[in-house]
Formats: structure tokens, C-alpha cells, sequence
């Protein structure tokens, strides 16, 4: 709990955004673009979003994402295929997840908070990652159907929560015979007992 | 007063915030890129983004279902200091949850909003400052759960009372003891004479079955040997009902508000002080259409009359000023003073003073005025600015003093005291009935 009349400690952002700009920085070392572009493309888009973020820190200013982002798709565009660039376009991504969790208008910790949420895309890339990396032989095509195969669980689990008006939490709780145990007959408060309707 | 959580459907929902919406944009670029390009590295970088919220949306804790709000607005004068506790089995995820507060209009925020969290509840506390006298409906504040990257949020159902915040001038206590138009059937200025359940002694009569008691005269009873009562001599001045504009006006939905606002604190203020002083009062309400609360006096009347000003709201369409006049004829008796309080000075065939004073009724309007709240807001050097107010003020005193052929006008425009109103209300001019 924090101490009465205190306003809780912010994140900062900065450890996870010096994370994100190194792997994008990899990145573009790695990419397609010549040697001293991609780098600077990587850490001009990064730190433009870290700077914007600081200065503006607000909840629904999602445009300060923009630079980075668009930094991510144009390292990734122009990025040789490899097991390497492969892996670090991975990374980026769950770095700028990281990064993203560390949000300065909320309370700190926010990344150790996110890492329930960011574990099972730490393990869709990596199974995409590993498929294209075992089956080398065949990489393009590989890595194409098993991130095919992601995107189409990403499309189911996006019908789940668009189309279903109840999620998961709100289902009635299981009664006794499902679980499988005897049901305890309950009688109803109302109901008086026949010696209480005599006195 | 209801609560106004939302409904349990709505209230249970993930929804994706706009945050969500651009990394899935962003996903489903690098996809269709990786598909054009055939290169499959767009796709890794996508599958974070696209893969995010929807287990984002999926992780909303199970046992944040229900939060129960108890809160109050206490403070004096200008002042109101909010503080409240939301009760509910929060968890782990209570450093998710965000309390939104956000001052309505013509209110400023002096202490910002102050959030204390613990596993089994949230303080939360606030100081806020009045810009004018006001009557506030305070909607509760709205209780999100967002999960830690912001992809996704729900917000938490619970029994959220609204508060109330009534803030008028002192100056209203000495208005209640003027004398107002007596109506009756023989108009004249003698006082009526009713028995009834207060004012002056009058005499003793026998009690009747049912009687209160403490109308029962002990002494009397004792003397006689049977139940006897006080009759009392009801002493009426006359009747008021108070017509409270609530139509939209050119200026925006913010400063209607808050002129709103200031009208409401009129009305209450002034059905209270004559209320004191045994007075009917009426409340009429007037939007599209008139809703009215027929006249009456007592503590009763005033919890009505305080209910009906708290649920007036702006409303969406402007009536027509004879439709008001209509409908006042149908709900009042003739001569029956209207206090209309109204901001309307455009179009002038909207106008109600001209058209209820045409109903039979004398009517004395009691305009809030728009100009202080606008007072420096234009952007302009101190010099200019005080040329700007100063032909502001002119324009308005030229368009009351068009107003004043119909019948009085006090432009309110120091809303701390109503004097103005007060020597309006001494002259009996205002009781000639066009």
C-alpha cells in the first residue's frame, strides 16, 4: 500500500526502451539496409517514441508508438531472411511489448506485471522461430506456414473475444453434480420448518 | 438517489483500447507485407503485436467482478472536498484498476485526485473549487481494470450512489421574507385567511380522530376534560412557482451547463427561503416540453422541489416560448407569480417572459448572466480584453434593456448575492399582469 496522501511511484521506461532500441538496433545491422542505415533507422524511431512518450506521458496518446513501429516495419520490409534476422524481428517485437508495459502514467512494474501476458507470445515466436529454424532447408516456406498457422490462431482467438458476449470469468459457477460430488439437498431460508407454522 | 452502475453485461466486457487497435493495425501490415515480400521476418515482428491483446483480453481477472462505492462531497463556500472508498475483493490486480474522477463543468480542480490502494479497497480524495453557486449531480466515478501493457479493459460494476453538492449565496436568506403577490380568486392586497397547520394561534376546537398529537393542547385538554386542539390562522402572502429554463442556447454545451447549474442554485435557494416563510412554491422545468410540480409548502415539497432541479438536465431540442406559457396555464391558477429563470436572450419570439405574462401571470426573469464565465477566456492582451468585456457588457445591457418592455429583468451577473432580485421583488410594479 502506499503511504497515505502519496501519489504510487510512476515506471520509468527507460531500462526497456534501451532493450527495444539495442535488439531494433541488431536489427538493422542485421538488415537489408546499408551498414550505417539500419541502425539509424532503429534508434531514430525508438528514441523518437521514448522522448515523445516522456514528454507527453498520457494513457491515450498511442501516437508517440507511431515512430517505433514504423521504424519496425521498415527494418523488417527490407530485412534479408535468416535465422538471425528472424530472431531478432521476434525480439523487437517483444521488446517494444516490454517497453510498452512500462507505461511512466501508471504504476511501476508494469513489466513484471505484463510478463503473464507477453509468456505466450514469448512462446508463439519462439515455436514460429524454432520451425524455421529446424526445417532449415525450407526456411521461406517453413517460417511462412508456421506464422500463417499463428495468424490463424491470432483470427480465432479474435472471434472468441469479438463474438462472444461472455467471457470466461463470467460463466455460472459449476454446480456440485458436475464436479462429480454428491449434491448436499439445500432447503430454502423461506421455508419454515412445520413446528415454527404451529407456534 | 439511484445508482448508476452500468448494466452487469455491459459492465463484465473486454473491450480493446485504442492502443490495441494500432498494434493489430501494425500486425496486420507486417502480415500482409511478409505475404507480398514472401519473406517471413514482417511475420515474426507481427505475431507480438497481432498475439498481445488478444491474451491481453483473455487475462481479465476472474475475481474483479464487483466494486461498492461510498463517497461524499463535504466542504463549505467555494470548497468541496470529495473522498470516498471503493470496496471489493481487487487482489493482485487492485494496481490495475484506475479511478476516473474528472470535475463537471464550472468546477476547478484545487487538489488533484489522490488514489490509495490496498488488497481490499481504494481511497481515493479530491479538492475541488466552485467557480459560481451551483447545484451538482456528481455521477460517481468510472472504475476501469486495465491489464499492464493497456491492450484491454473492463470496467468494474458496483453500487455507485451519485452525490449531490448544493452551493448557494447567503444573500438568498433575506429574499424569502419579501412579500409576494397574494393569489386568490379576489385579487387585492389583503392578507388571505386560512386555518391550517401553522402560523399564528387562532383558537380551540374539540380533536377530531386522527388528530396529531402535537397539536393536541395539554392543558386545555386537562381543563375540559376531553381532547382538545389548536387551530392555527395560516397567514399566505402568496404563491410562487419558479420556471427554470432548461433549453439549449447557441453558446455550447459547456457554458449552458454551468449557466444550468447557476439557474438550478436560484431556484433551489429561492424555493427554500420562501419555503421557510410558508410560501407555495411550484417548480416548473422547461426543455422541449413543461414539467411541473403543482403547488405546495412544507419539508415535502422541498425534497420534491429539490429532486425535480437535481433531475433537470439541458435539454436537447428548444420549445417554443408559447408552449411553456400553455402549459403553465394548464398546472397554475391565473395571477400566480412566476419567477422565470432563464439565460435565452436570442432569438426573441423564444423568448417566455413576454408570452407568460401574456398567460395571466406576472413574471419577473432572473437572467444569469454569460459574461463572467467568459471573462478572459479570449486569448487577448489585458488591454484588448477589457475593451472585449466592456462591449460584451454594453451588447448585453442593450438586449435586457429590449427585454425590460415585457417586464422586469435582473441581469445576474455577480452570482454571489442576489440583491438585485431582492429590489426587483420590493417594488410592486413587478405585480401588474400584462
Amino acid at each position: 500500500m502506499n503511504a497515505p496522501g502519496r501519489p504510487p511511484a510512476r515506471g520509468g521506461g527507460l531500462l526497456t526502451l534501451v532493450l527495444f532500441a539495442l535488439t531494433l538496433g541488431v536489427l538493422g545491422l542485421l538488415g537489408g539496409l546499408p551498414f550505417y542505415l539500419g541502425p539509424l533507422v532503429a534508434e531514430v524511431g525508438a528514441l523518437t517514441s521514448g522522448f515523445a512518450r516522456r514528454r507527453r506521458p498520457s494513457r491515450g496518446a498511442v501516437w508517440t508508438f507511431v515512430p517505433a513501429l514504423a521504424a519496425l516495419t521498415v527494418l523488417t520490409a527490407t530485412a534479408t531472411i535468416g535465422a538471425a534476422t528472424e530472431l531478432f524481428a521476434g525480439l523487437s517485437g517483444l521488446a517494444f511489448l516490454l517497453w510498452v508495459a512500462d507505461d511512466p502514467t501508471r504504476p511501476v512494474g508494469g513489466g513484471r506485471r505484463a510478463v503473464a501476458t507477453i509468456g505466450p507470445v514469448v512462446l508463439a515466436v519462439g515455436l514460429v522461430w524454432s520451425i524455421g529454424l529446424v526445417y532449415g532447408g525450407r526456411t521461406e516456406q517453413v517460417g511462412l506456414g508456421g506464422a500463417l498457422i499463428a495468424a490463424g490462431l491470432v483470427l480465432l482467438g479474435l472471434l472468441v473475444v469479438s463474438v462472444s458476449r461472455r467471457p470466461l470469468d463470467d460463466l455460472p459457477p459449476r454446480s456440485p453434480e458436475a464436479r462429480g460430488r454428491r449434491a448436499r439437498p439445500v432447503r430454502a431460508e423461506e421455508e419454515p420448518f412445520p413446528w415454527e407454522l404451529e407456534s | 438517489m439511484n445508482a448508476r452502475a452500468p448494466t452487469p453485461s455491459a459492465a463484465r466486457r473486454v473491450a480493446w483500447t485504442s492502443r490495441a487497435f494500432l498494434l493489430i493495425g501494425f500486425g496486420g501490415g507486417l502480415t500482409a507485407l511478409s505475404v507480398a515480400l514472401h519473406t517471413p521476418v514482417p511475420l515474426l515482428a507481427a505475431i507480438p503485436l497481432l498475439l498481445a491483446p488478444v491474451v491481453a483480453g483473455l487475462r481479465s481477472p476472474a475475481g474483479l467482478s464487483r466494486a461498492d462505492l461510498a463517497w461524499d462531497a463535504r466542504g463549505t463556500g467555494t470548497e468541496i472536498e470529495i473522498s470516498g472508498a471503493l470496496q471489493g475483493d481487487f487482489g493482485p490486480s487492485v494496481v490495475d484498476v484506475s479511478v476516473d474522477l474528472p470535475p463537471p463543468p464550472g468546477v476547478v480542480e484545487s487538489r488533484p485526485l489522490q488514489v490509495e490502494t490496498s488488497r481490499g479497497s481504494i481511497r481515493f480524495r479530491a479538492g475541488w473549487r466552485l467557480s459560481e453557486p451551483a447545484i451538482l449531480a456528481l455521477d460517481p466515478p468510472s472504475v476501469v481494470w486495465c491489464d499492464p501493457l493497456g491492450l484491454a479493459e473492463r470496467s468494474v460494476e458496483g453500487d455507485r450512489p451519485a452525490v449531490s453538492v448544493l452551493r448557494y449565496p447567503a444573500t438568498f436568506q433575506r429574499i424569502g421574507t419579501l412579500p409576494l403577490v397574494r393569489t386568490t380568486a379576489l385579487p387585492g392586497d389583503i392578507r388571505s385567511r386560512v386555518l391550517g397547520e401553522s402560523g399564528e394561534f387562532f383558537g380551540l376546537r374539540e380533536a377530531a380522530p386522527g388528530e396529531p398529537r402535537r397539536r393536541i393542547n395539554w392543558r386545555a385538554s386537562a381543563r375540559s376534560g376531553r381532547p382538545v386542539v389548536n387551530d392555527y390562522l395560516l397567514d399566505r402572502t402568496g404563491d410562487l412557482v419558479v420556471v427554470l429554463d432548461t433549453r439549449p442556447t447557441s453558446r455550447g454545451v459547456a457554458v449552458d451547463e454551468r449557466l444550468l447549474g447557476l439557474a438550478r442554485a436560484a431556484a433551489l435557494g429561492l424555493a427554500e427561503t420562501f419555503l421557510r416563510n410558508k410560501v407555495r412554491i411550484g417548480l416548473a422545468t422547461y426543455g422541449e416540453f413543461l414539467e411541473a410540480l403543482p403547488l405546495s409548502t412544507g419539508r415535502i415539497q422541498r425534497v420534491r422541489i429539490e429532486q425535480a432541479i437535481l433531475r433537470a438536465r439541458r435539454a436537447a431540442v428548444a420549445g417554443p416560448a408559447e408552449r411553456c406559457a400553455l402549459g403553465l396555464r394548464r398546472y397554475y391558477r391565473p395571477a400566480t407569480t412566476m419567477l422565470i429563470v432563464s439565460s435565452w436572450t436570442e432569438d426573441p419570439t423564444y423568448n417566455l417572459l413576454p408570452y407568460v405574462q401574456m398567460g395571466g401571470f406576472p413574471a419577473i426573469l432572473l437572467s444569469p448572466s454569460p459574461l463572467p464565465m467568459r471573462a478572459a477566456a479570449g486569448g487577448l492582451e489585458p488591454a484588448d480584453e477589457r475593451l472585449a468585456a466592456r462591449l460584451e457588457r454594453l451588447q448585453r445591457r442593450t438586449v435586457i434593456s429590449q427585454l425590460w418592455k415585457d417586464g422586469p429583468v435582473v441581469d445576474w451577473d455577480d452570482y454571489w448575492t442576489l440583491d438585485p432580485l431582492a429590489r426587483v421583488l420590493r417594488r410592486p410594479a413587478h405585480r401588474k399582469v400584462a
